[in-house]
């Protein structure tokens, strides 16, 4: 009596089961309407990258409201859910399963953070569901599938540039502190190739934690050195504590960073420390541009947050306006995941705050890259 | 090459400061205790971000500092008679006033995260302005006036503790708490000095500490982490020599090995060498046990 008890249980645990696969497979258990698209956006919106995130979300809620109130997606309403990856690959990868099985996601916007996005590409792939990363860099998410896009360029590119600047100037002996994660070691290890196929010399290159705040003693190996040049490939806060502590070391060479520093905080936090370093801009967004677009984006933004925005804003901003465009054109007649990826992979190009791009075979973003300085306290073009 | 070992004394040695008074402080909140707390990293995190906050207002850079210290204090004394008296006298373990500990942290950072943001914030009011010495050495300000207090307040601390009243009774507490009660010691008022005192040199080593570089919600947890790998080499019972001495090792191993591989080596290095000397020691002195 009692093996039959448990054997009724196991069976009724089995069909239980087995019923909910099935209907999450079908979406049963979604909470989207009929006629609507659902936008997921995967974003840090805590742990170390949340400043990047709630940029990222301020974005998004903007261009969602003015697409909204011109009615630029076309007759299908666009859903936009907010999920939280926390800059973790395991909170990321539960954000997208949430998104896709719960909210029935279409599109999934995200993440920022390369690591996160290359952990979303497979479930991506594996859903057929498109994926749209506004500011992942990594190289490897060249090859992440054909549903994974991104309007960043690759790490490949920025690292290309910065190090072709920077021995077209005649630094020919560089050093390099790079941050230990995937963002740091990949762009400095494609710059640290490129300078020296190009004759250059990388007479020291140091890896730091994400938690580090003291870097005195490899910046006075640095000055020992004698380079004509320090290579920072990190994020801007560590960027900032890194120029000031150089400075106050009385290394007067020139600086180099990453698309990452262009960030109010960066100035706020380095100081005049900061004035003359050269970085990459992988889009072509400037918040003081007169071109229409970017006026009423900047005004719009001020007015609504308080706060000027900078290429993470411009990005999702831009990140979202491509989603819309792309249902405004294929979801009338198939809202599928498949008819947007098509529509990405064929696209006209798209006219964006951060300039003109398309996407080549792989899902990268094509698009040039401009230089950028620190002049006055203010981020400004480099001459 | 002497140049730059000079530079590297200075660097170890404002790295050390930070390093003592948070070790310090650890082991003073230890004695009423009794358990490895994390409790700990509270004032080293809330601390700076008072001061920020204050400077920011007032514009005053020692008024932010005084306020800081002050409200750390007031916060150790707080949370002692409002938590760890009454866990204490509830007979919980040592493992689940822990496990407390870690809640009151992780409170403490989504606090500082509401409030300020997840966005590193500076408090360095002095640029990247330095003094020049000879050899080309340049010492920071901030590293300067680190390596000062912690000086001045490492001496003061000596005073207290070897030549007080307050120091024999807190003694007196650290070897046994039971004959301290027995000998009239208001062992639950001292107790409570030990944590405001406590919390005033770890949020001291928090403000140091967060001078040169950038404040963050997370900043507080791997200077605590140093602090109870110092207190445990200590053995957490009031061997502040011990504690100071760990915390120089920590301070010169991670320095060197910053120096030579890069900082990303620089504090798992640190503290293996920690982890041989403990066994080292504890190898010694079995042996010194077993002649006796």
């Amino acid at each position: 009596m009692k093996k039959r008890g448990w054997i009724i249980l196991v069976g009724l645990g089995l069909l239980i089961a087995g019923g909910l696969w099935f209907a999450s497979t079908r979406g049963w258990f979604s909470s989207r309407a009929p006629n609507e698209l659902t936008v997921g956006v995967i974003l840090p919106l805590s742990g170390d990258a949340a400043s990047y995130g709630e940029k990222g979300r301020r974005a998004v809620e903007m261009a969602r409201d003015l697409a909204a109130q011109s009615n630029s997606c076309g007759p299908v309403p666009l859903r936009v859910v907010f999920e939280d990856s926390a800059a973790s690959p395991a909170t990321g990868i539960a954000a997208f399963r949430k998104l896709r099985s719960s909210d029935g996601a279409t599109v999934v916007i995200g993440d920022v953070v390369s690591a996160v996005t290359l952990a979303l590409a497979p479930l991506a792939e594996e859903g057929h569901t498109v994926l749209l990363s506004p500011t992942s860099s990594a190289p490897a998410i060249t090859n992440a599938g054909p549903y994974t896009f991104r309007i960043w360029p690759s790490d490949l590119a920025e690292g290309t540039a910065v190090a072709e600047l920077a021995t077209s100037r005649g630094l020919r002996r560089i050093a390099v502190m790079h941050m230990n994660n995937d963002y740091g070691t990949a762009i400095a290890g494609i710059f640290e190739r490129t300078v020296r196929a190009r004759r250059g010399e990388i007479v020291l290159s140091a890896a730091y934690n994400p938690d580090t705040t003291e870097f005195r003693s490899t910046l006075t190996r640095i000055r020992a050195a004698r380079p004509d040049a320090i290579y920072i490939a990190g994020y801007f806060a560590d960027t900032a504590v890194i120029v000031r502590q150089a400075r106050a070391l009385g290394i007067d060479v020139q600086l180099l960073g990453t698309t990452a520093i262009e960030d109010e905080g960066f100035l706020q936090s380095a100081g005049s420390a900061a004035e003359g370093i050269i970085y990459p801009l992988a889009t072509g967004f400037d918040a003081a541009s007169t071109d229409p677009a970017v006026v009423r984006f900047v005004t719009g933004f001020r007015q609504r947050f308080g706060a000027t925005p900078g290429w993470v804003e411009a990005a999702h901003y831009d990140a979202f306006n491509l989603v819309c465009r792309a249902t405004a054109a294929v979801a009338p007649n198939d809202p599928s995941s498949d008819a947007i990826r098509r529509y990405f992979e064929g696209m006209p190009p798209f006219q964006g705050l951060g300039g003109t791009f398309s996407f080549d075979r792989n899902g990268d973003v094509v698009k040039p890259i401009v230089f950028r300085t620190v002049r006055d306290g203010r981020f400004a073009a480099l001459r | 090459m002497i140049e730059s070992f000079a530079q590297l004394g200075i660097i170890a040695a404002a790295s050390f400061s930070v390093y003592a008074l948070a070790s310090l402080g650890f082991l003073l909140i230890y004695i009423p205790a009794k358990f490895f707390n994390f409790t700990a990293a509270v004032p080293v995190l809330l601390t700076p971000y008072i001061a920020y906050a204050v400077i920011q207002r007032s514009g005053s850079f020692a008024l932010g500092c005084l306020i800081s210290l002050a409200a750390a204090g007031i916060l150790g004394g707080f949370l002692y008679q409002v938590v760890f008296r009454r866990l204490g006298a509830s007979g919980y373990s040592a493992t689940i006033q822990l496990v407390a500990t870690l809640g009151i942290y992780t409170a403490a950072v989504g606090v500082i995260g509401l409030i300020f943001g997840q966005q590193s914030v500076r408090i360095d009011p002095f640029e990247s302005e330095a003094i020049l010495l000879p050899l080309e050495i340049r010492v920071s300000f901030a590293q300067a006036l680190s390596i000062g207090t912690a000086a001045a307040a490492i001496l003061c601390f000596h005073v207290v503790w070897r030549r007080t009243e307050v120091g024999l009774r807190l003694r007196a507490m650290a070897d046994d708490m039971i004959l301290a009660r027995i000998l009239s010691i208001p062992v639950s008022r001292y107790a409570m000095f030990a944590f405001a005192a406590g919390f005033v040199l770890l949020g001291l080593a928090g403000v140091l500490g967060g001078f040169d570089s950038a404040l963050r919600p997370t900043f507080a947890f791997p200077l605590v982490v140093v602090a109870m790998v110092a207190a445990a080499v200590g053995q957490g019972n009031a061997r502040f020599a011990a504690a100071l001495a760990a915390s120089a090792v920590i301070a010169i191993a991670e320095t060197a090995v910053a120096w030579y591989a890069g900082e990303a080596w620089a504090r798992p290095v640190s503290l293996v060498c920690l982890i041989v000397i403990l066994v080292w020691a504890g190898t010694q002195r079995r042996n010194s046990l077993r002649q006796v």
